[in-house]
């Protein structure tokens, strides 16, 4: 068993990191691995429970949702989730830590490997 | 747990987007933490941009300062040569916070590294 940590910058609709980084996760989880991701910059809009988009089966916050169910942690950082007016990440699915850069220093101590998507 | 030796990259330039201050950002936060991690930062490829000495500073000076003077254990900015020589910059152009290195000292560090992030 692995632990990865997954570093997420871009924002969810911006290009193909959100979803990359989600799969990449999914198949890390699927075999047993543990994965923590971290949200920073425009990557914290993500979990957004107020998504709607009538054509897409899986939306952002679901992907996110099905993760956790999966067993991943998710801590968003705090200071860009304040700086965007997020509410300390009010509105949030359930599940998502909102948290600061020393939890990434220690996601860096625990995992094996940081896999990183601007 | 261990203080790891991690090496954040950058490689995108210092203007068009937010990468250069918030990967310094992040730098400093991943030596400030309990573990006190050993954080070298690189710049390369359009990232050697981001070390010019007239770029103006004024949002990310005290980054560079607690990364260099403040935290127990001090980081490292590093900007690669070859890059630098790609872009016709000149040394005496680069800020003197940062140090020049070959591309093959920065494949030593990284291939001593625990931890990779990038790329800002």
């Amino acid at each position: 068993m692995v632990k990865i940590g997954i570093m997420l910058n871009a924002a969810p609709l911006q290009n193909q990191s959100h979803y990359t980084a989600v799969k990449i996760a999914e198949a890390a989880l699927d075999k047993g691995h543990e994965v923590t991701i971290f949200l920073y910059d425009e990557s914290v809009y993500s979990p957004m429970k107020a998504q709607e988009f009538p054509e897409w089966e899986s939306l952002p916050r679901d992907n996110f949702e099905r993760l956790i169910k999966k067993g991943a942690e998710i801590i968003a950082c705090g200071l860009c989730v304040d700086i965007r007016g997020l509410e300390e990440g009010k509105g949030y699915i359930e599940g998502i830590i909102v948290g600061g850069l020393a939890d990434f220093a220690n996601v860096v101590s625990l995992v094996d490997r940081i896999i990183t998507f601007c | 747990m261990p203080a790891k030796k991690v090496v954040v990259f950058f490689n995108n330039p210092p203007i068009g987007s937010l990468h250069y201050a918030e990967g310094l950002r992040a730098s400093v936060g991943l030596g400030a933490g309990i573990d006190e991690h050993e954080v070298v930062v690189v710049c390369l490829g359009d990232g050697v941009y981001n070390v010019l000495k007239n770029l103006d500073r004024k949002e990310i000076f005290r980054y560079i300062d607690t990364f260099l003077h403040r935290l127990e254990v001090p980081g490292k900015l590093l900007v690669e040569e070859e890059s630098l020589k790609e872009r016709k910059i000149e040394a005496d152009e680069v800020d003197d916070e940062w140090r020049i290195v070959a591309r093959e000292e920065i494949a030593r560090i990284v291939s001593e590294a625990d931890i990779i992030v990038g790329a800002f």
